[in-house]
């Protein structure tokens, strides 16, 4: 069977202080992703490396990792292609717990402050049957309904690599997507979060969150459409202030 | 159940390499974008001085023709022509993704919405040209 080289950043803070790289050699095949030779290290040959995983199939967001220096969802990306041996450290950018996990908190914390859910101003009764929506409508938010909230786009996103108060690229994507909703009435609480100084006008438009995201999400895009709507808002308010109540 | 911050290990917090634009290409295309604007600021600015230098009269716009066929301005003038066309360019593929246009119920693609920019582009410096150099 076939051997390869894993390089796997390890960190154990009681009795370490800074990470140290560490180089398993594994049997591997072309079915095995990375995760997979993660777990035959964890199974086979040291059972204290640490790291996140659950679903083994692009669903839960879990496993995501620095894989050769790219932000991976590590069930997505098979040995095979790294014939020459692989690397695999925590995220970039987020502070690290042990081994490959990350503390998620400030993700989290940054999910929630965009409230991703539906706002109504006045709720209809039920009786009165479900909010309708087209095709079309769906359409304008679909692709922003698809984030797992891996994490990988903050990994790979230089502006909150600098300033880690910026909200980042799946939080305002997911603001989009409910900004978007046609059955949706928050847009104004929403904005007050994503038109802040933390928000979407701290982005320089780089792009790579949009690249390395593996539903094919594009952040980027939610990032650059909510300016040009804050800025038609904002101009729209200064020319008619009887607008908005 | 969380631990309290004194009973928990330090997290570690990796420094940002000074030369992560280096660490891939995107990264280094996005660099070289942004300071692609310097150039075409500065360009500008080579615009703005030459039509002061219009308004002060024939003797000092002649002045500043010549100074435009300088060696080194020449290299200069090179050099933000190509930083000018590669603002536009990328930022003209960037259009697409920024703006969503709509015809009724339908999207316009993204390829007509960034054909439409160089059409634009190829009518206006024709309009230019033919200003110029008539």
């Amino acid at each position: 069977m076939k051997t390869i080289d894993i390089t796997v950043t390890r960190y154990d803070p009681e009795n370490k202080p800074a990470p140290y790289d560490q180089t398993y050699t594994i049997p591997y095949d072309d079915e095995m992703v990375v995760l997979d030779g993660l777990n035959y290290i964890k199974d086979h040959v040291d059972g204290s490396l640490s790291y996140r995983w659950s679903c083994r199939m692009g669903v839960c967001g879990s496993c995501g990792m620095m894989v050769n220096g790219e932000p991976k969802l590590t069930c997505a990306v098979f040995l095979k292609d790294y014939p020459q041996g692989v690397r695999v450290g925590p995220l970039d950018h987020f502070p690290v717990v042990r081994d490959l996990v990350i503390e998620m908190d400030d993700f989290m914390d940054k999910l929630r402050a965009v409230k991703p859910w539906m706002i109504r101003e006045q709720e209809k009764p039920v009786q009165e049957g479900e909010y309708l929506q087209s095709p079309e409508e769906l359409q304008l938010f679909r692709q922003f309904s698809m984030c797992i909230n891996c994490a990988l786009c903050y990994a790979a996103c230089p502006v909150y690599a600098a300033d880690k108060t910026f909200i980042g690229p799946a939080a305002i994507a997911l603001a989009h997507r409910y900004d978007m909703d046609s059955r949706e009435e928050g847009q104004d609480q929403r904005a007050e979060v994503i038109g802040s100084h933390e928000g979407i006008w701290e982005c320089s438009f780089v792009g790579e969150c949009s690249v390395v995201c593996p539903k094919h999400v594009d952040p980027a895009a939610a990032i650059q459409r909510s300016k040009v709507q804050l800025t038609k808002d904002h101009i729209l308010g200064l020319l008619w202030p009887w607008g908005k109540s | 159940m969380s631990a309290t911050s004194a009973q928990r290990p330090p997290r570690y917090r990796a420094q940002r390499p000074s030369l992560w634009w280096l660490s891939n290409g995107r990264y280094f295309l996005f660099m070289v974008r942004e300071l692609s604007a310097v150039f075409v600021a500065l360009y500008a600015l080579s615009y703005l001085v030459g039509l002061y230098r219009l308004s002060q009269g024939k003797d000092s716009y002649e002045a500043y023709v010549a100074m435009l066929h300088h060696p080194a301005v020449l290299v200069f003038l090179g050099v933000a022509l190509v930083f000018c066309l590669l603002h536009t360019v990328t930022w003209f593929h960037l259009t697409p993704i920024v703006m969503v246009v709509r015809m009724g119920r339908k999207v316009i693609p993204a390829k007509l919405v960034l054909a439409a920019n160089y059409l634009v582009w190829i009518l206006l410096s024709g309009v230019l040209w033919y200003l110029v150099v008539n």
